[in-house]
């Protein structure tokens, strides 16, 4: 379990998390949405072990994310893979520093998003380094994988890809997914849980299902419900 | 299953190697070059093809700092601190695979250009320089001048280390913050070297760069060695020391 235990963290006069209370339970596929800006990726990287708090704790099964960074799989937004790498190359070096590296799921999943070994990481469009760099994170069978924006800048149909990809062989109470995005309608139908966070606060959390069943609303406009009070409040 | 720490080391090593292939590349074709024209061109005097072979031996033991500065800059400007800061390894393995690349490169450098020499007193340079001046015959007639460049060129191998330290420590202190990461780069690294130069004269010890003292020293080969060994050892120290700090910084503090 991941566990946010009044985690503050300000970034100049920008306060990125604030108070932030949280837990996400293991085996489940989350939902961290939020406006640009609301605090989604500082928590991302914090649970990464790429930015530490301010104030408060994040425990990851009882650790510090740092002493965690070998059962977590983090997928930033940005392109984080070097460009001279094959994409054979960079699953080399992933395999030697994982030990929940799994070949078969890599050759599954690399037929599946149909991407080729000798393609150099550096030459491909956006959408294709985007499905490299989902490849090289879902191929881990890592308890934790972290998917900060896995759709933004992508199009339609390789959207499309990588929501499959999740769908695709996902091991129902083994591996926690948590995915970072303000493009909800992409993923409504995906995630068991969602935090919808604004300011570095946490505005609704909440089974998916139960959230639309008993509002009657989708996700989109459940966010949108939230932010507009969370705001008339501010 | 568990995975090799030697492996894990292995796979940053070829990984930063790559990095610096372009710089070990210059070397390598000055060499060639100067080599090569040599060979080809006998009636050119000597010191003509020495001059750049030495100068070529300076960029070499030059070019692996400039590197020190574009091998963990570049993973910032390249985003790639991403990859290298979620890996399930410390600073240590990060840095010393860095290091370890720095000094190879080195290596590299300073071992062909010493390999161009030979080869060129073995050929045309030995025919060309033995009948009326010493050269290069002086080195292989006289082991203790030969252990003399041995201590020297280690002593060059660790002030390098030193120097690398340097690097590292200056850079992870400058990316501590977000904004003038470039400027606290620079001045960390010169007050970390003016600190370092105050810690040694203040423990007495002779810089191993003064070189008119070691050209003096030349005659007497056992001091010589001897104040080479000290020196070495005391900038050893001092390059673990910061690369300690550095790798502190880099595991503890460093955030993206």
């Amino acid at each position: 379990m991941i566990e946010f235990d009044h985690v503050s963290k300000r970034f100049g006069s920008i306060q990125a998390l604030d108070q932030l209370n949280l837990q996400f339970k293991p085996g489940k596929i989350i939902g961290l949405f939020g406006p640009n800006g609301a605090g989604k990726s500082t928590a991302m990287k914090m649970i990464a072990g790429l930015n530490q708090p301010d104030r408060g704790r994040i425990l990851v099964d009882g650790q510090s994310p740092r002493q965690s960074r070998d059962r977590i799989a983090f997928l930033p937004e940005i392109d984080h893979l070097y460009g001279w790498w094959t994409l054979k190359q960079a699953a080399d070096f992933m395999r030697s520093f994982y030990s929940d590296w799994d070949d078969s799921r890599y050759r599954q999943l690399l037929d599946f998003l149909n991407l080729q070994e000798d393609m150099k990481i550096g030459k491909i469009s956006k959408g294709q380094r985007a499905k490299c760099k989902l490849l090289l994170v879902v191929a881990r069978r890592a308890p934790y994988i972290l998917l900060d924006e896995p759709l933004s800048g992508i199009d339609i149909l390789t959207r499309e890809i990588i929501i499959n990809t999740l769908n695709l062989d996902l091991r129902e109470g083994e591996q926690t997914i948590i995915i970072s995005t303000h493009e909800i309608d992409d993923v409504e139908n995906l995630v068991d849980e969602v935090f919808f966070i604004d300011q570095g606060r946490i505005v609704v959390s909440g089974a998916a299902e139960e959230l639309k069943t008993t509002r009657g609303m989708s996700l989109v406009e459940i966010m949108k419900e939230a932010f507009r009070n969370a705001q008339k409040q501010a | 299953m568990h995975r090799s720490k030697l492996k894990m080391f292995g796979k940053l090593y070829m990984k930063d190697l790559h990095e610096v292939t372009a710089e070990i590349l210059v070397v390598i074709i000055g060499i060639v070059l100067v080599t090569t024209g040599f060979m080809l061109k006998s009636d050119v005097p000597a010191p003509v093809f020495i001059f750049p072979l030495l100068l070529l031996l300076g960029l070499a033991g030059f070019l692996p700092l400039i590197a020190s500065f574009k091998l963990l800059s570049r993973e910032w400007s390249q985003n790639t601190v991403y990859l290298i800061m979620s890996l399930p390894v410390s600073g240590v393995m990060i840095l010393g695979a860095k290091m370890m690349v720095l000094l190879t490169q080195y290596i590299i450098g300073t071992g062909l250009i010493a390999l161009s020499g030979y080869l060129l007193y073995t050929t045309n340079l030995y025919q060309y320089i033995t009948p009326n001046q010493p050269g290069l015959s002086i080195l292989f007639n006289n082991p203790e001048l030969v252990r003399n460049l041995l201590a020297f060129y280690l002593c060059g191998l660790i002030f390098l280390m030193f120097l690398c330290s340097t690097s590292f420590f200056s850079q992870v202190t400058g990316k501590l913050s977000s904004r003038f990461s470039g400027l606290i780069t620079a001045i960390t690294f010169i007050i970390t070297l003016v600190l370092s130069g105050k810690i040694l004269t203040a423990f007495k010890i002779s810089s191993i760069t003064d070189n008119s003292r070691a050209m003096q020293m030349m005659g007497s080969a056992d001091n010589f060695v001897n104040s080479l060994n000290f020196s070495s050892l005391s900038y050893l120290l001092l390059a673990i020391v910061i690369f300690i700090l550095a790798v502190m910084i880099y595991d503890r503090k460093l955030e993206l």
